[in-house]
């Protein structure tokens, strides 16, 4: 009988165990007696993912930004537990402080421009708020200047990647002279725009006198209601006054509609001449300054 | 578990160590008075005083522009066109430190340019591989260090061209140049809340690029 009794066998180890016992000895710092599975650590580290998904990343950023310290209790308690309780949060936590640490240390890191970013005097000018022509005849009347020494770099700062332009010394100018420099300098836009206008008069004048009934500019001091009439034929204007058929006032009207589109296109020819002399004056100075 | 070592608690930003941008009221402070001087020059005509400004600050500038708009040929267009800014509006000047008021406009020029591409966007840009970065000229540190600096230097800023315009506009001027958030929000135009998001968003986001090279950053 004695010989039948056994002692029941040990049962087999289950997963929870060989879990808890490697969990012991991984505390503790004995090396297991019983090596770990190698697939072991993957499993919890893909439970971790597992849970760390629907962990708010957003509010653990916030949490290492310190944005939250202040403002937001509630979020403070989520966002710690998260980092205490959560190995993938607390990975993160720690990467982001330390990003924000290097950002920091890089901070005074300077980098060499890649160009010279001086102003020219062309620069300036076009800058310079006001009109331009305004500026010109204003600095045409003020006094001359001496002309400032060669700038030297303010201490203590960077050295400039370019070596400055040393600045000419020019003569001092006359009133005349400064006049005619800041007029001179805008010759040759101010000739465009004369011919430019010119040609515009000039069209006009010439579409109006085209316009007319009878086409053909008619010799000043004519009347051409009255030329027009039926059986009239070419009245001279000083007989305009005696006709039966016009007063004097006809006559002034029809004249004076003729003189203003001939003014008009003596006008333009004479604005477009002087805008074709400014221009062809700007290249001569050009070719000469060459 | 929070007395591990490698566990952090978050404290309060602290400003930045190298010099902050921001305006200080420091009247005794010599290059805030050489700058006044220069910019009182500069307003009566005097186009050197202006350039002698420029010569001071175009470096520093440049370097905040093109962590903000990395591609180098834009990024100097942008600070060109903030000094002509800064030349056009001389007169707007009220006051207060004239390197925080170039700062400011050069961060609106970067974010116009920013604006710029993505009305035309074109080609990523260009990862800023280049030796070209220097540190400050008082700054002793030994070879090995100035080497780790500059390596960390180019893994940020690799990652930083890789995130979104806004994202790495705040990050710049939140953790680089050292602003607050309501500056931030005040230059960018958008909410405070909205200015946080950026930054913990494109923090996420270098965290995701920099993920193979924390060890970097360590230690």
């Amino acid at each position: 009988m004695a010989d039948q009794l056994q002692l029941p066998e040990p049962p087999e180890p289950t997963e929870q165990d060989e879990a808890a016992e490697s969990a012991e000895s991984a505390e503790s710092g004995e090396p297991g007696e019983r090596p770990e599975p190698v697939d072991r650590g993957d499993e919890a580290k893909l439970a971790a993912a597992a849970r760390h998904a629907l962990h708010d990343e957003e509010l653990v950023a916030a949490y290492a930004a310190g944005a939250l310290e202040t403002d937001e209790p509630d979020e403070v308690s989520r966002a710690r537990a998260l980092v205490e309780r959560c190995s993938v949060c607390r990975d993160l936590h720690a990467d982001l402080v330390t990003i924000e640490a290097a950002h920091r240390t890089t901070a005074g890191l300077v980098v060499a421009a890649a160009r010279d970013f001086r102003l020219t005097e062309e620069d300036a000018e076009r800058l310079r708020p006001g009109v331009a022509v305004v500026r010109r005849a204003a600095a045409a009347a003020a006094p001359a200047e001496p002309v400032p020494a060669p700038r030297q770099a303010p201490p203590a700062q960077p050295v400039p990647t370019t070596q400055p332009v040393p600045t000419q010394a020019a003569p001092p100018m006359s009133f005349l002279e400064r006049i005619r420099a800041a007029f001179g300098s805008g010759a040759r836009p101010l000739g465009g725009a004369l011919v430019a206008a010119g040609l515009v008069g000039i069209l006009v004048g010439s579409a109006s006198f085209a316009a007319m009934p009878g086409g053909a500019p008619l010799p000043l001091g004519y009347d051409r209601q009255e030329a027009s009439a039926p059986g009239a034929t070419a009245a001279p204007a000083a007989q305009g006054g005696e006709n039966g058929s016009n007063d004097g006032n006809d006559f002034r009207a029809g004249s004076m509609t003729v003189d203003l589109r001939f003014v008009v296109l003596g006008v333009s020819v004479g604005v477009a001449l002087i805008g074709l002399v400014l221009l062809a004056r700007s290249r001569r100075r050009a070719r000469e300054s060459d | 578990m929070l007395d591990s070592p490698g566990f952090t608690i978050a404290v309060r930003r602290m400003p930045p160590s190298v010099e902050d941008l921001r305006s200080t009221t420091v009247a005794d402070d010599p290059i805030q008075r050489r700058d006044l001087v220069l910019l009182e020059r500069a307003r009566e005509g005097e186009l050197d005083a202006f350039n002698d400004l420029v010569v001071c600050y175009q470096d520093m500038l440049y370097a905040l522009v093109v962590r903000m708009v990395p591609d180098r040929d834009q990024a100097s267009d942008a600070v060109q066109e903030a000094f002509f800014n800064a030349y056009r509006n001389l007169e707007s000047f009220r006051g207060g430190s004239v390197k925080s008021w170039l700062s400011r406009i050069a961060i609106n020029a970067a974010m116009d340019t920013q604006r710029f591409r993505k009305r035309r966007p074109a080609e990523p840009y260009p990862e800023l591989e280049d030796e070209t970065w220097q540190p400050p000229a008082d700054a002793s540190a030994d070879p090995v260090t100035a080497s780790l600096m500059a390596e960390r230097h180019r893994a940020l800023n690799a990652a930083l061209a890789r995130i979104t315009d806004d994202q790495r506009t705040a990050i710049v001027l939140y953790d680089i140049e050292g602003y607050d958030y309501a500056e931030i929000a005040g230059l960018t135009g958008v909410s405070i809340g909205t200015v946080k998001s950026r930054i913990h968003r494109g923090r996420l986001a270098l965290r995701g690029l920099l993920l193979d090279r924390m060890d970097l950053f360590r230690g």
